[in-house]
Order: C-alpha cells, then structure tokens, then sequence
C-alpha cells in the first residue's frame, strides 16, 4: 500500500510507463486520503467530487476510478478522513448517473439491484455523466478506451468544454464576487496605459488640495497680526501700521487664484484619464465579445451584455473621475487639516477631531439604509416598469378576453409597492441631510465652547480659534460625500467583476496553432461519426453524411431532432463532441475559423438586417463589391423590383430603425447578401419559414439563383419547397432515418411521407386553391 | 447604351416633357419615367428607366456615356420628376425636440414643414444632411458649412 509519505517519484514511475493515470489531477485536498488508498499497482482512470453526502446533506465526497476498483473516500463531521470504501470492479455491476429536478444521482447496480447510491447536486451533472462513462468503459476494456478517452465534456450551462480535471466549467461555477479591491485592482493593467495622465492628475491633486488650505491658514495671521491689533489701538486712539494687511489680502487673492487654476486643471486632467480608461475598457470588452464564440450569446439576455458594455463602463468612469478623485482630495484634506490643527494647538486639534469618527460612523450607518431602502425602491420601480412591458404589447389579448380592468388592478398594486418605498426612503431621506447639518454643527460647537475656554485661559488667541473653526466647518461637509465612497466603491467593484466575466472568457471554438490555408473550398463536406453533447443532453447521436460539391442536400425532421445543431457544426458556431467534419477532405478545425466562414453563406428564417442602407447591406460580407455587383445580386435575389419602388433606392436606410421591410423583403436582401459572397457551402435555415405561400414562391426563385453551383444544405419545414434535392436526410432524435430523393421517400413511406401527407393536409384545409400567380415576371441575370 | 441584356436605347422628351425611348430595333417606349438607384451614394449614375406600368425598361450605369442628347433628356426628366428643395438658410425652429415646426428658406422659397421623430434628419457625410417631413417631403442640405451660425447649430442640434 502506497501511504500518504509517497512522493512524486511514485507519479513518475507511472508517468514513465507512459499508461494513463490521473492522481496528480486530483485536488490537494484529497491527495493524501487517495494516495493512502490506491495500492501501488493501482492507476487512477477517472475522479469525480460529489457535493452531497448519502443523506443528501452538503459535503465532499470523492469517487475514484482505478483500473481494479471503484473508490470512496470521504471527510467526516469532525474534518478527519474516514475510512475509504471500495468496490471491486466487476463486468455484472453497473454504473448509471441520472438527475432529476437538481438532484442527481450515482447508482452501483447489479441488475435491478442498487448496491449502493450516491447523491449529487446538479453542479455535478455533467461531470457524474462522463464519470458514469469512464467507468462502463474500463469495465467493458478494463482500460480507459481511446475513444471514451477523448469524449470532451461540455459545461451543462454553457457548452464550454471542459478540461479532463474540470469537473465544472469555471466560467459557470457560482463563484462569490471577489471583495471589491481586488475587483478594482484588476483596472490597474487599464491604468498603467494611461500613467502618465493619470500620475499628473494625483499632484495636481495633491497642489490642488494643498492649495486650497492656504486661506484658511492665513486668516490666523490676519486676525492676530492685523485686526486684533487695530481693534485694540482703535479703543485706545493710537496708530498702527496697516501695511501688513496689503500683504495677508494679496495672500488670500493668491492662493485662492492658485486653487482655481490648479482645481481646474486636476479635474480636467483626471476626467481626461479616466475617460481614457473607460474607453480603452470598452473598446477591449467588445472585440473580446465579439471574438467570443456564438455559444456565449446563447446563454446571455443581449440587454444584459449592452449594459456591461455601455452602463458598467461608464460607472467605473464616474467613479475613477469623480468618486475616487473626491476620496482621494479629501482623505489629503483632511491629514493636511490634522497635521496643520496639531502644530498650531495639539489640545485643541484633540477637542475637534475627537467627534469626527463618531459622526463618520453615524454618517455610514444611515447611508447604508438609505442605500439598501433606494434598491427596494429600483426594485418596486423594474416591477412596475415590467407590468408596463408585459400588458402594452399584449393589450390584443387583454382586449380580446375583455381583462382590462384586472390590468388595471396590476399596475395599481405595482404602482402602490413604488409609492411606499419611495415614502419610506423619503422618510429616512429626508432626516439624512439635516441629521449631517446638524452634526457639523455640533462638531463646530465643540470647537466654540472648548476653544473660548482656552481664549480665556489665553492658551490660544482668537486667530487661531477662528481658524479651527473654519477648517473644521470645512472638513464636516466633505463628511457626507466621504460616506458615500464606500458604496461607490462597491458599485464600481460590481461592474469590474461583470466586464471581467466577459474578459476571463475563453472562445470555445478554438483558432488552431498552425492554421491550414483555406482558399476557395469545392464545396464537399463530410461528417464522419458526428456526436454532439449539449450539457449531459446528446443532441446528435453518430451523423455520417457525405455532401458532394454542387449537391442540395434537404435535412429535415421533428423540432428537436438536431437541424440546427447539425448545421451550427457545419458553420463551426461549436465543434463536435466526437467524430469529425472535413471539408474538401480537411478537419474543418484545422482552418482559421474566419477564413473557413468566408466560404459560407447562410440564410436565416429571420434574416437580420443593420442599420444601414440597402447597399449596405447587401455589401456586408464584400463590402468592397461595386455597385454594378449589388444591382446584379439584387437582381438574382428579386430584390431590385421592390427596392426602385423605395423612395430613395439602393441608399433607403433599413434596420431597426430603418424603413419597414416585410419579412419576404428583408429574406430578399439577406439572399442578395449571401450571393455576393459567393460562398462555397451554402446553408439555407428554414429560409421560407417565415412567410406566406405567395411570398416564399418569389424567396424560392431567388434561392434557385443562388443554390445554383454551390454545395446546399437546406433545413426546410415545408417539405414541399425541399422537391429539387437530390438527397433528402431524415433526422429524428439525434439520427439519420432515412437518406433519398423526395419521391422514393414519398414511395417509402417511412417518417418522411408522414410528415409530407401531414402537412399537405394543414394546407388543403388552410388554403384550398392556390394562390394565383400575380408577382412580376422577373428578369433573371446569371452571376456565375 | 448598353443596357444589361444588350439592348441599346436612345432617349429624348416628346412635346410635353415625357421621356421617350428608342431602341435599336426601333420600339418606342413613350411615358417613360427615371429615377437614381443611388441617389444619396452615386446620384448621377445608375439612373433605372421605368416603362408607363412601371416595369423597368433598362438600368443605366453611366449618363455621362450616353449621347449628349439622351443624356441631357435623362436629366431633364430627372429634375422634372424630382422635388428636393435644397435649404439654404433656417428661420425658426419652435422647439428643440421633435415633433417641431421648421421655417426655412429654401431654393425654391421659403416654406414651413413638422418634423416628427429626430431620425427624420439623415447625415449622409460628415457635412450633408437630408430632411424628411412629416408628409414625406425630403429637403437636403448639401452642406451644413454654408448655412449661417443659427441654421448650422439648430441642425447640428437635430441631427
């Protein structure tokens, strides 16, 4: 038995053997209960850490996979290792994972006999999957096999994949935010491209903040030296010397000159810096978002991605140009105040700084109600705003099943929730601001009461006490914006941490080291033993087809079945689990992705138009093409007729905020689009889904102009449009069922004519004469 | 002129002003109507030539490769079926939000329009704008650099 003295000579001796074993991936927190587990023939094949316990309570098991026995090994109430379990491999015990509504679990059967369980939060899912995997397959070999070896797991949540001794994705592990320095540290690699503005803007701060305590210092000088004396020699009727006064005057005008200019430019200086900053932040987050793979968008609310690219970047701004600058300035006002009050008069510095941490600490305390009654307050108000959102664009139905008045009474109940957050934080609002008032007075009190004792006593002379008085008054209401930092500082860590979480992302579908040159593909493309796994779901279960080039090749079936999957691996939006993809007889992965998307052209059921002119999007994937290539490509797609009846033509601003297009339109502009690329593979995605039966008459003339000598796979519902292909693959849960031309599937009468006779019903009974042709002839213009 | 199936057309204007189109196997085309494919981007080419049921008859890419008498009668009909004042000077704009009452000066006089929504002012370059008003009317200013300082930051602010 190996113990837990073992050192990393045993590793090597494994390593050298060059067979497989996995003990060093092992967390460290299992080393040594492991290593004193495993004899020293014994080779780890496969590990997984389970977080519940057998009474489903939260705690850490770990299940290893040697090539004799399956293990168990587990931390006690008391922290200490309990004493491990085995099993000893055996080919009638059965490993089986499932989950069910967030809990999983590991079953050891032996026929229909569960010989032991083990439970498991789905955190755990994807990896109890592949484990359960691992273990029928060295079972079945009694060695990891090579091709169980390079299944990739895949993140349940994302469809990351996921590293051999991952057992969950990173990005999608719940992780607490880190504490908001370490969020805001993060900004440093942002702050140093900007150094040299951003050091010029902390001295101007520092001169600045210095500069603006000078006229305070020297009224102290101008009371004792100056007035005093005058006021004394005024009673007395004798005279005095008034030239000094010029003096403390100009002083006063100089410094406070001084403090303009330099207040002026620290600001300019840091805004400029951290907009600087910002724009660098934002400028980096999007072309990492957009360089992210299409996964990514899957899982995410595109309001949620805009507003971490528009929103968190600008608070970061605001809090580097104006919280942090504050902070700063008045965190140096108030050392510079300290050490000024304690060399003019220590006793009386302590009788004016003594209150300062009690009224911080009321200050903070109110602030955070405040803070937390203003995010129930947002709260109340995004439910509200969410009545408004669900109800007007659905008021047909509340019209149509006469609901108004219950509508009513929503918004009244959400509105109602808005009105008594916002008094109560108005209550407590409301006291906030004189509370602070109140505070700086009684602070100033203090220095009153404390300081005239000393006048008399004649330890200080009046100067001096008016000026404590003004510096302090002047300390006491940066109080209050000094309390407000540490929110701001939460808030601006907070948006740190969410942009991090679209930088720390890594693109799924990986650019290879050593690119393979793609040129102009011949449009074959060959899937071999295709398998695709989203999450612990598989998606595609073994798809073999081989696409000739120049061939239409149909792929329909069930929702569900896999289309869309199928084609998002052709274009390589994911790669696949297993198997592979070639096209003109290379691994699609070995191309630069964008090179091999180049050869593409794709035809979406809701084409996506920019906000742009017509010309300009038809140019998107060429945007060099010249204006005889759009009209050409128009004219192939049967735009050119609807787009001269258009006011202003090719250049007549469409998108979202452009003219309105109808769907059969918009699918025109987008075939003109794919045609001018001239792509090599083309795939059409339901393209006529959209549209009514007269519309999709004219897409599909317009798809025969661009299907022509070029490689197609079209996903089509209406099977009826997909007549002109030479194969049609049938898929249904994940399989191909059946592979041919639409009449000998009809002949078979297999799944295929059941979904055509299906449909040919639904028809007839929806529309049951044809509708006459009425659509201009078209002039057909030949682009190859 | 070629046009892309290889038919060449001569153009001239009958008595009225309406375009007329001949082409080389001697078919007239009468009440023929023009208009710029391009007509922000490249407004003097690409000129399509519309038949009296608005079938497109031909698509010129060049006027300029025309005969000077064809050319000149594209043009003409261009201009005659166009009607974009061009604004030369901004005399009152009730409010800084749209919907808004614009007074303006233009090259065909002075005229009064609403603009309702901000997307109706259209920067084409850096210093050109088109209006479109409530009725759909466009307006263009060829360049925002020739107005005087009040219509250049009224249509600075809008746009």
């Amino acid at each position: 038995m190996n113990s837990s003295n073992s050192t990393s000579g045993d590793s090597n001796v494994l390593d050298s053997s060059s067979t497989y074993d996995m003990l060093a991936s092992i967390p460290t927190f299992w080393q040594t209960s492991i290593r004193s587990a495993i004899g020293s023939e014994e080779r780890v094949l496969a590990f997984i850490e389970l977080d519940l316990d057998a009474e489903r309570k939260f705690a850490q098991t770990l299940l290893a996979l040697t090539n004799d026995r399956l293990i168990q090994c587990d931390v006690a109430a008391n922290g200490a290792a309990s004493p491990p379990k085995y099993w000893e491999l055996s080919p009638d015990l059965e490993l089986h994972a499932s989950v069910l509504s967030g809990l999983g679990k590991l079953e050891l059967l032996q026929g229909e006999e569960v010989k032991f369980q083990w439970p498991f939060t789905s955190a755990c899912e994807s990896s109890a999957d592949r484990f359960a995997a691992a273990y029928s397959a060295i079972v079945r070999n009694r060695a990891l096999s090579a091709t169980t070896n390079s299944v990739v797991a895949r993140c349940a949540s994302c469809g990351a994949v996921l590293q051999e001794d991952q057992p969950t994705c990173p990005s999608c592990t719940p992780v607490a935010a880190p504490s908001p320095s370490a969020s805001l540290m993060r900004l440093m690699p942002f702050a140093k491209r900007r150094a040299s503005t951003i050091t010029l803007g902390i001295l101007l701060t520092i001169a600045s903040t210095a500069a603006a305590m000078v006229p305070t210092y020297l009224t102290i000088p101008l009371i004792d030296n100056v007035l005093e004396p005058w006021q004394k020699a005024l009673q007395v009727n004798e005279k005095v010397r008034y030239e000094m006064i010029y003096v403390y005057i100009a002083g006063l005008a100089g410094a406070a000159v001084l403090a303009w200019a330099l207040g002026w430019a620290r600001t300019y200086v840091l805004a400029l810096a951290s907009e600087q900053v910002s724009c660098d932040i934002r400028n980096e987050t999007y072309s990492h978002l957009q360089k992210l793979s299409l996964e990514y968008y899957g899982g995410r609310r595109t309001g949620d991605l805009i507003s971490r690219i528009s929103s968190d970047t600008d608070r970061i701004c605001n809090f580097l140009s104006a919280h942090m600058v504050d902070f700063i300035s008045d965190v140096m006002m108030f050392v510079f105040t300290a050490i000024i009050l304690i060399r003019i008069d220590p006793i009386l510095a302590l009788a004016a700084l003594l209150p300062f941490p009690f009224n911080a600490w009321l200050i903070q305390k109110v602030r955070t109600n405040l803070r937390h009654g203003f995010a129930r307050a947002t709260n109340a108000w995004g439910d509200m705003v969410s009545v408004l959102t669900d109800a007007i664009p659905g008021v047909r139905v509340v019209k149509a099943f006469a609901q108004e008045e219950r509508e009513i009474a929503r918004f009244a109940h959400a509105n109602k929730v808005v009105y008594d957050n916002n008094v109560r934080v108005n209550r407590l609002w409301s006291f906030f601001g004189p509370t602070v008032s109140f505070l700086n007075e009684i602070g100033v009190l203090v220095i009153w009461a404390f300081g005239a004792w000393r006048v008399a006593t004649g330890d200080i002379t009046v100067g001096v006490l008016i000026g404590f008085v003004s510096y302090i008054s002047r300390f006491y209401v940066r109080l209050d914006s000094m309390s407000g930092f540490l929110a701001n500082t939460q808030r601006a860590a907070a948006s740190t941490h969410r942009i991090y979480e679209i930088l720390d992302r890594q693109p799924v579908v990986m650019e290879p080291t050593h690119p393979v040159a793609v040129g102009k593909l011949n449009g074959e493309v060959t899937l071999t033993g295709v398998r695709f796994k989203y999450g612990s779901r598989e998606v595609l279960r073994g798809i073999d087809m081989r696409i000739e080039p120049g061939e239409l090749v149909g792929v329909v079936g069930p929702s569900g079945s896999g289309k869309s999957t199928l084609v998002n691996l052709v274009c390589r939006f994911y790669d696949p689990t297993q198997g592979k993809i070639t096209a003109g007889g290379i691994d699609i992965r070995s191309f630069a992705v964008e090179q091999y998307r180049r050869n593409i052209g794709i035809v979406l059921q809701e084409p996506y138009l920019f906000f742009g002119t017509i010309a300009e999007n038809i140019t998107y994937g060429r945007p060099d093409a010249s204006r005889a290539e759009i009209i050409e490509a128009a004219r192939a797609a049967h735009a050119h007729n609807f787009i001269v009846k258009l006011p202003d033509g090719y250049d007549s601003i469409v998108g979202e905020r452009g003219q309105t297009l109808s769907g059969g339109e918009r699918q025109r502009i987008s075939i003109a689009r794919a045609l001018l690329t001239d792509p090599s593979i083309l795939i059409l995605d339901e393209a006529t889904s959209a549209v009514d039966n007269e519309t999709e008459r004219v897409i599909q003339n317009a798809l025969d102009n661009l299907i022509r000598g070029r490689t197609t796979i079209a996903i089509a519902h209406r099977l009826s449009t997909l007549r002109n292909a030479n194969r049609i693959f049938v898929l249904d849960a994940g399989r191909v069922v059946e592979v041919g031309r639409h009449e000998e599937l009809l002949e078979r009468g297999g799944v295929y004519s059941r979904l055509y006779h299906a449909q040919l019903e639904t028809k007839a009974n929806a529309s049951p004469q044809p509708a006459p042709e009425s659509f201009q002839p078209v002039r057909v213009v030949k682009l190859d | 002129m070629n046009d892309t199936l290889g038919i060449e057309y001569t153009f001239s204007c009958d008595a009225r002003g309406r375009l007329i189109a001949e082409d080389s196997r001697r078919n007239r085309h009468v009440g023929l109507s023009a208009m710029r494919l391009f007509p922000m981007s490249d407004p003097d080419n690409w000129i399509a030539v519309f038949d009296e049921k608005g079938h497109e008859l031909c698509c010129i890419p060049s006027v300029a490769k025309l005969s000077t008498a064809s050319a000149s009668a594209i043009r003409t009909t261009l201009t005659n079926s166009e009607f974009i004042p061009v604004i030369e000077r901004i005399v009152h704009i009730s409010s800084n939000d749209p919907p808004c009452r614009w007074t303006v000066e233009t090259d065909r006089g002075q005229t009064e329009f609403i603009i309702n929504d901000e997307k109706d002012l259209r920067r084409l370059s850096q210093w050109s704008v088109l209006v479109v008003d409530a009725r759909g009317i466009r307006y263009s200013i060829p360049d925002t650099r020739k107005l005087n300082v009040y219509s250049r930051r009224a249509v600075e602010w809008h746009v």
